[in-house]
C-alpha cells in the first residue's frame, strides 16, 4: 500500500503523537513541538485533498481488518475539505496562542495544558471527519468533547468553569443518547459501518422502525452537539468564557466536526425519507436557528457573546441542505457544495472574528461592546478584520458565504422549496443588522481609551488574513464543488428512493 | 419474556432515569451520577442485545461497545467531578443555576 | 488583463492609501492621482478599442458554471468613463476639500475602492457579476456616509444599509431564480433569455425583484429614502457617490436588465417594462415638487437627482431606441451637471458654511465663478439648448414620440418645467443681497475651484459637440442599437 494510501492514518497519529509530546514536553518546547505538528498536519491534510482529487475516494481498514468488525477510515472529498479546513484554521490558532500564551507568563492558564489539549483535539476532530464507522462516530464525539470541555475551562474562574460544566453536561446527554441511538441501530442491522448501512437501509426489513428511531436518537444527540436551536443554550456562554485561541477553535471547528457527522449520517448513511419528517425538520429547525441567532446577536453587548450567538445563527445555513435530499444531482451538488463553502468559510471568517474579538477585548479591558466607540481609528486592523468577517456573516460577495447562499437559493428554488431562500435572504439582511450595529459603535466618535498593540503583530494580522481569506473564498468554489462530488456522500444524497 | 427483553426494557427505564437525574437535578454531583446511570442503562441495553443471535452464539461487537463506552464514561465522569471540585472550591457552590460572585474574565 | 484594470488600479490605489495610513499624506494624494490617470487612460484604449469593434473580455472561475466575467462593451464603458473621468476630478476637490478633516487614509481608501466596484458594475459579463460588484459599491460606501462618525451620519447610514441591502437581498434572489431557471445568463444585446420566455410568471416576478433591487439605488419612488439623508456625508461624497457612481449603478443595472438580460422586445411584452415606467414617470413628477419646497441646498439637489434619475429610469422602460439612447446619453450628462452642483455645495459650505437657500445671499457677489459654473449646470439641467441637458433630453423626448408614448413626452416637458422651477430660485437666492463680502483674490481652495470650473465647462462641451462620434449623445446611440435589432437609429 503506497504512503498516499496511509494518509487518513496519519492525520489521526500525528497530533496524537504531538499531544503525548507536549504533555511531558517542557514549558519551553511544547509550542514548538505544537507548531511543528500544525505544519506537518497541513501538508497532511494538503496531501490527502490531492490525492482524493486525483484518484478519487478510498477507504483504509484500521489494522488491516476491514468493515464490518474492525473500523474503515473514509477519506472522500468532502472528509477532505473538513481535515483540510481544520488544518488551516487550527495552523492560526496554533500560531496565535504562541503570541497569547506568553511562554514567560508563569501564571497564564493554560500554560501547562492547552496545548496539550489543543492537539488531542485536532486529533479527535481528525478522526471525527474521516472514520466511516457509526460507533467510532461515537468515540471521536467524546474525545472531541472532553478535549472541548477542558480547554473551554481552561482559565479555571469561576466564570469557566460553569460554562464548562454546562457544555460537559451537554455532551454528557448528547454522548448517552448517541450511544442508545447506536444500539439500537445495530439490533436492528448488526453493523456499523455507515455505507454498508447505507445499503441495508434502503433494503428495509423487520427491524425497519428500531432503526429510524435509533438514527432520531443519533441525529437528535448530534444537533445538541452542533449547538442548532433550540439545542444551542451551552454554545454562547462556552465559545465566550475561553481564552481566545480556544474560543475561535471551538466555534469555528468543534461544531463543524459534529456537523460533518451529521451530514454523513442524515445524508451518506439514511436514505431519505427513511426518518419520516427528519429532513424537512432539520431544515426548519436550520431556519429558526436562523433567525433567532440573529436576533440574539442583535440583543448582546458583550463582544465574545456576540460573536458566539452569531454562530448559532450562522450554524442554521448549515442545515437548508437536509430537505433538499433526494431531489437529483444537479440540486444536491449545488446544495451540498453550498454547505461545504458555507462551513470552509464561515470557518475561516469565525475564526478570524473571533480572535480580533478577543483582542478588541484585551485592548479596551472589556467587554462590553458599547464601550469601542472610536476602535476604527485607534485599532484599524482589527476593526477591518471585524468588517470583513462580517461580510462572510451577511453572505455578501465576494466572500464565500455568497457563494453558498447563492447555491443553496438556487438549489431550494430549483426544488420548488422556495421559502428556504427566503429565510436565507432574512437571515442575510439580520446578520448585516448584527455586524453593522457593532461597526456602527466603532466608527462613532470620540474614541474610548485603549492599551497600546501588543508587540505580536501576529495578534492583529493573522486575523485580518483569516477574515481575508474568507472574504475571497468564493473563488474557491469551483474547488470545493469538485471536492463535494467525489465519494458516496453526495451520490447517495441524490438519489430518489 | 425472555430474559433479553427484561434486560432491554430494564436498560432503557434505566436510562430514563439517569437522564431525569442529569436534566432535573441541580446539585452537580448529582448531575454527574446521572449521566453514570444513563451509561448503565444503555450498557445493559447492548448486552441484551448481544445475546440476540439467531443461531444462539453471543455477539462481540456490543460487549467491545459496552468496553468502549464504559471507558469514555469513567474519563467524562473524572472530568465532570474534577470541574465540580474547583468550581466548589472558589465560589463555594455546589448548583449551576446560582450566580457566582462576579468574577474578571480576559 | 488589461480589461480588469478599470478595477484593479482603484482597488490598489486603495490598498495602498489604507496601508500608507496617516502617515504620508503627499504621497497618498499622489497615489491616488496617478491612479486615476491611470484609470481614466486604460478606459481611453478601451473605448477606442471598444469602437472598433474589439471587446476584450475577462472572467475569473467563482462557482460551478458561473464566473466573475468583466467585458468592454460600449454601453459599460460609457459607465466607466463617466466614473473614473469625475474620480479625477473628484480626487482634486477632495484633496482639497478634506485638507484638515480626520481619518484620511479610511476615506480615501474606501472612495477608490467604491470607483473599483463601479467599474465593476460597468463591466460586468453577466447580472451575477453585476451583483458581486453592486453589493461590493454598498458596502464600501456605507463608510463615507458615516465618515463623520456623529449620530445624525450613523442614523443616515443605517438607513442607507437598510434600503440597500434589502434591495440587495431582492436581486439575490432574483439572480438565484434566473439561475435555477436558465442557468448562466450572459448579457446579450436584445435578451439572453432564448428558450426560457414561456414561464411568463417566473419572469415577470425575476424582474421585479431585480428592478426593486437596482430601484434602490436608482431612487425610484418609493425606494428613494435613503438619498436625502446620505447628504450628510462629506461633500466629494455626495458628488462622486450619491450624484455619479452610487446612483448610477442602480440606473445602469436597469438599463442592463432590460436593454440586455430580457430585451425590450420580451420586457414590454411580458408588461413589465410599462409598470416600471409608471412608477418612473410617478417618481419624476413627485420628486421635482418636493424639491421646489428644500430649503436645505443639498437635499435640494437630492431630489433633483431622484428625479433625474428617473428620467433614465422612464427612457429605458420605455423600449423604444430613442429613448433608451437618451438614457444613456442622459447617464453621462447628468452626472457632469449634477456634480458641478454638489461642488458648488461643497465649497459654499466649507468655505463659507452656508448650506441653506435662505442663508445664500450675496454668494453670488463673493464666489461669481463658482456660482457661474452652478448657472450654468443649472441650465444645462433644465434643458435649455445648446447645453448638454438638452440633447439627451432630446432624445428622451423622440423617443417617447417614437414609442408611442406621448403621455411621457408631457411628463418630460413639465419634468423640464419643474426644474427650471426648482433650480431659478437657488440662483436668485445666490443673488439677492447679503454679507458674505466682496470678491477676493480666491474664492476657495484653487483645489476645489478648479473641478467646478471644468465639469460645468464639461455641460457645455457635451452639449455642443452631441452628435459628434465619441460625444455621449453618439455613443450612446451607437451602444444601443444592437438591442433593437442593430438599427442605428
Amino acid at each position: 500500500m503506497s504512503l498516499g494510501a496511509q494518509l487518513p492514518a496519519l492525520l489521526v497519529l500525528a497530533p496524537l503523537a504531538a499531544s503525548a509530546l507536549t504533555f511531558i514536553a517542557g514549558r519551553n518546547v511544547d509550542r514548538y513541538v505544537a507548531l511543528g505538528c500544525a505544519v506537518v498536519n497541513t501538508a497532511l491534510a494538503v496531501a490527502l485533498a490531492a490525492r482524493v482529487l486525483d484518484v478519487g475516494a478510498w477507504r483504509y481498514e484500521v489494522g488491516g481488518w476491514g468493515a464490518p468488525l474492525g473500523i474503515d477510515l473514509v477519506a472522500d472529498g468532502p472528509a477532505a475539505l473538513f481535515v483540510l479546513l481544520v488544518a488551516v484554521v487550527g495552523l492560526a490558532v496554533t500560531v496565535f496562542a504562541t503570541a497569547y500564551f506568553h511562554r514567560d507568563d508563569p501564571n497564564a492558564y493554560g500554560n501547562g495544558h492547552f496545548w496539550t489539549l489543543w492537539m488531542f483535539m485536532w486529533t479527535s476532530l481528525n478522526g471525527l471527519c474521516l472514520t466511516g464507522d457509526a460507533f467510532n462516530v461515537y468515540v471521536c464525539l467524546e474525545l472531541v468533547g472532553i478535549s472541548a470541555v477542558g480547554l473551554a475551562a481552561l482559565k479555571g474562574d469561576a466564570r469557566a468553569l460553569r460554562a464548562g460544566a454546562r457544555y460537559l453536561f451537554a455532551n454528557m446527554l448528547a454522548a448517552m443518547t448517541y450511544l442508545l441511538g447506536v444500539a439500537l441501530l445495530y439490533s436492528a442491522t448488526a453493523n456499523l459501518d455507515m455505507a454498508m448501512l447505507r445499503v441495508v437501509l434502503a433494503e428495509g426489513g423487520p427491524g425497519e422502525s428500531g432503526a429510524a428511531v435509533g438514527i432520531a436518537l443519533m441525529v437528535a444527540a448530534l444537533v445538541l452537539k452542533t449547538a442548532l436551536v433550540p439545542a444551542h443554550f451551552w454554545l454562547p456562554s462556552a465559545h465566550s468564557a475561553a481564552p481566545t485561541p480556544v474560543s475561535a477553535a471551538l466555534s469555528a471547528l468543534v461544531v463543524k466536526g459534529t456537523y460533518f457527522a451529521l451530514l454523513r449520517i442524515v445524508l451518506g448513511m439514511t436514505p431519505p425519507g427513511f426518518v419520516p419528517g427528519l429532513n424537512v425538520l432539520l431544515g426548519v429547525l436550520g431556519a429558526v436557528a436562523i433567525i433567532w441567532g440573529s436576533i440574539q446577536a442583535l440583543l448582546q453587548t458583550r463582544i465574545k457573546q456576540f460573536v458566539a450567538y452569531s454562530t448559532v445563527a450562522q450554524i442554521g445555513y448549515l442545515f437548508i441542505v437536509f430537505p433538499l435530499a433526494g431531489a437529483g444531482a444537479d440540486v444536491m451538488s449545488l446544495a451540498l457544495g453550498g454547505v461545504l463553502l458555507h462551513a470552509a468559510t464561515h470557518g475561516l471568517a469565525k475564526s478570524g472574528l473571533f480572535m480580533a474579538a478577543g483582542s478588541l477585548m484585551d485592548r479596551f479591558g472589556t467587554d462590553d461592546l458599547n464601550r469601542m466607540r472610536g476602535a476604527a481609528r485607534t485599532a484599524p486592523v482589527l476593526t477591518m478584520t471585524v468588517a470583513l468577517a462580517g461580510v462572510t456573516m451577511m453572505g455578501l460577495p465576494p466572500s464565500g458565504g455568497f457563494g453558498s447562499k447563492f447555491q443553496l437559493a438556487t438549489a431550494s428554488i430549483s426544488t420548488g422549496q422556495w421559502w428556504w431562500a427566503v429565510a436565507l435572504g432574512l437571515g442575510g439582511l439580520l446578520a448585516a443588522a448584527y455586524m453593522f450595529r457593532v461597526l456602527a459603535i466603532m466608527l462613532s466618535g470620540p474614541a474610548d481609551a485603549l492599551a497600546p498593540a501588543d508587540a505580536a503583530i501576529r495578534l492583529e494580522w493573522l486575523p485580518l488574513g483569516l477574515a481575508l481569506a474568507a472574504l475571497f473564498f468564493v473563488f474557491a468554489a469551483p474547488l470545493v464543488n469538485e471536492l463535494a462530488a467525489i465519494g458516496p456522500l453526495l451520490a447517495s444524497g441524490a438519489v430518489t428512493p | 419474556m425472555s430474559t433479553y427483553l427484561i434486560y432491554a426494557v430494564g436498560g432503557a427505564l434505566i436510562f430514563s432515569i439517569g437522564t431525569y437525574a442529569l436534566l432535573a437535578q441541580r446539585h452537580i454531583m448529582h448531575k454527574v451520577i446521572g449521566a453514570n446511570i444513563m451509561g448503565s442503562g444503555i450498557f445493559m441495553v447492548l448486552i441484551a442485545l448481544g445475546k440476540r443471535t439467531p443461531d444462539g452464539v453471543t455477539d462481540p461487537v456490543p460487549q467491545a461497545m459496552v468496553l468502549t463506552g464504559i471507558v469514555v464514561t469513567v474519563a467524562l465522569t473524572a472530568l465532570g467531578l474534577s470541574i465540580a471540585k474547583r468550581y466548589y472550591t472558589l465560589t463555594g457552590l455546589d448548583d449551576l443555576d446560582q450566580d457566582p460572585p462576579a468574577c474578571d474574565g480576559r | 488583463m488589461m480589461i480588469w484594470l478599470p478595477v484593479l488600479l482603484p482597488a490598489i490605489a486603495a490598498l495602498s492609501t489604507f496601508l500608507l495610513g496617516e502617515r504620508r499624506p503627499r504621497a497618498r494624494n499622489t497615489l491616488n492621482l496617478i491612479a486615476a490617470a491611470a484609470s481614466v487612460g486604460t478606459v481611453v484604449v478601451l473605448v477606442i478599442r471598444a469602437y472598433g469593434g474589439e471587446v476584450a473580455v475577462g472572467a475569473i472561475p467563482m462557482m460551478s458554471d458561473l464566473d466573475l466575467g468583466v467585458h468592454s462593451d460600449l454601453t459599460g464603458l460609457l459607465f466607466s468613463t463617466v466614473a473614473t473621468v469625475l474620480w479625477m476630478i473628484t480626487l482634486v476637490y477632495a484633496i482639497g476639500y478634506m485638507e484638515h478633516a480626520a481619518d484620511q487614509a479610511r476615506f480615501f481608501g474606501f472612495f477608490a475602492l467604491c470607483i473599483a466596484a463601479a467599474n465593476g458594475v460597468a463591466l460586468a459579463t453577466d447580472p451575477v457579476s453585476l451583483f458581486v460588484f453592486y453589493e461590493i459599491l454598498t458596502l464600501t460606501t456605507y463608510p463615507l456616509v458615516v465618515h463623520s462618525g456623529t449620530p445624525e451620519a450613523l442614523a443616515a447610514g443605517r438607513k442607507y444599509l437598510l434600503y440597500a441591502l434589502t434591495g440587495g437581498t431582492l436581486l439575490l434572489l432574483g439572480n438565484a431564480w434566473l439561475y435555477a431557471l436558465a442557468g448562466p445568463t450572459p448579457f446579450t444585446p436584445g435578451g439572453a433569455l432564448a428558450g426560457v420566455e414561456t414561464h411568463t410568471t417566473a419572469l415577470r416576478a425575476i424582474f421585479f425583484l431585480m428592478a426593486a433591487g437596482f430601484g434602490v439605488k436608482a431612487a425610484i419612488m418609493p425606494l428613494h429614502g435613503w438619498l436625502p439623508g446620505a447628504m450628510v456625508a462629506p461633500a466629494p461624497v455626495s458628488s462622486l457617490l450619491h450624484a455619479v457612481a452610487v446612483v448610477k449603478a442602480g440606473v445602469f443595472g436597469i438599463i442592463r436588465l432590460i436593454n440586455e438580460l430580457y430585451g425590450p422586445a420580451l420586457a414590454s411584452s411580458l408588461g413589465v417594462a410599462q409598470v416600471l415606467a409608471a412608477f418612473a414617470a410617478a417618481s419624476i413628477i413627485v420628486a421635482s415638487v418636493i424639491a421646489l419646497r428644500q430649503d436645505d441646498l443639498k437635499k435640494r439637489l437630492a431630489y433633483s437627482t431622484v428625479a433625474q434619475l428617473s428620467y433614465i429610469t422612464l427612457g429605458v422602460a420605455l423600449c423604444s431606441p430613442l429613448a433608451a439612447a437618451g438614457a444613456l446619453a442622459h447617464l453621462a450628462h447628468h452626472a457632469f451637471m449634477k456634480i458641478t452642483m454638489f461642488f458648488t455645495a461643497g465649497s459654499l459650505a466649507e468655505t463659507l458654511h452656508v448650506k441653506k437657500l435662505s442663508e445664500m445671499g450675496g454668494v453670488a457677489r463673493r464666489m461669481p465663478v463658482t456660482m457661474g459654473s452652478f448657472a450654468v449646470a443649472a441650465f444645462a439641467l433644465a434643458g435649455i439648448p445648446p447645453l448638454a441637458g438638452f440633447a439627451s433630453k432630446w432624445l428622451l423626448g423622440s423617443g417617447s414620440v417614437e414609442a408611442g408614448a406621448s403621455w411621457a413626452l408631457i411628463v418630460y416637458v413639465a419634468a423640464g418645467a419643474l426644474a427650471m422651477g426648482y433650480m431659478v430660485p437657488i440662483l436668485l437666492a445666490a443673488m439677492r443681497p447679503g454679507d458674505h463680502g466682496a470678491p477676493e483674490g480666491v474664492e476657495s481652495d484653487p483645489r476645489m475651484l478648479w473641478p467646478i470650473v471644468i465639469v460645468a465647462a464639461m455641460s457645455i462641451v457635451l452639449g455642443l459637440t452631441a452628435g459628434l462620434p465619441g460625444s455621449p449623445v453618439h455613443w450612446a446611440l451607437t451602444a444601443v442599437a444592437p438591442a433593437f435589432g442593430g438599427v442605428t437609429p
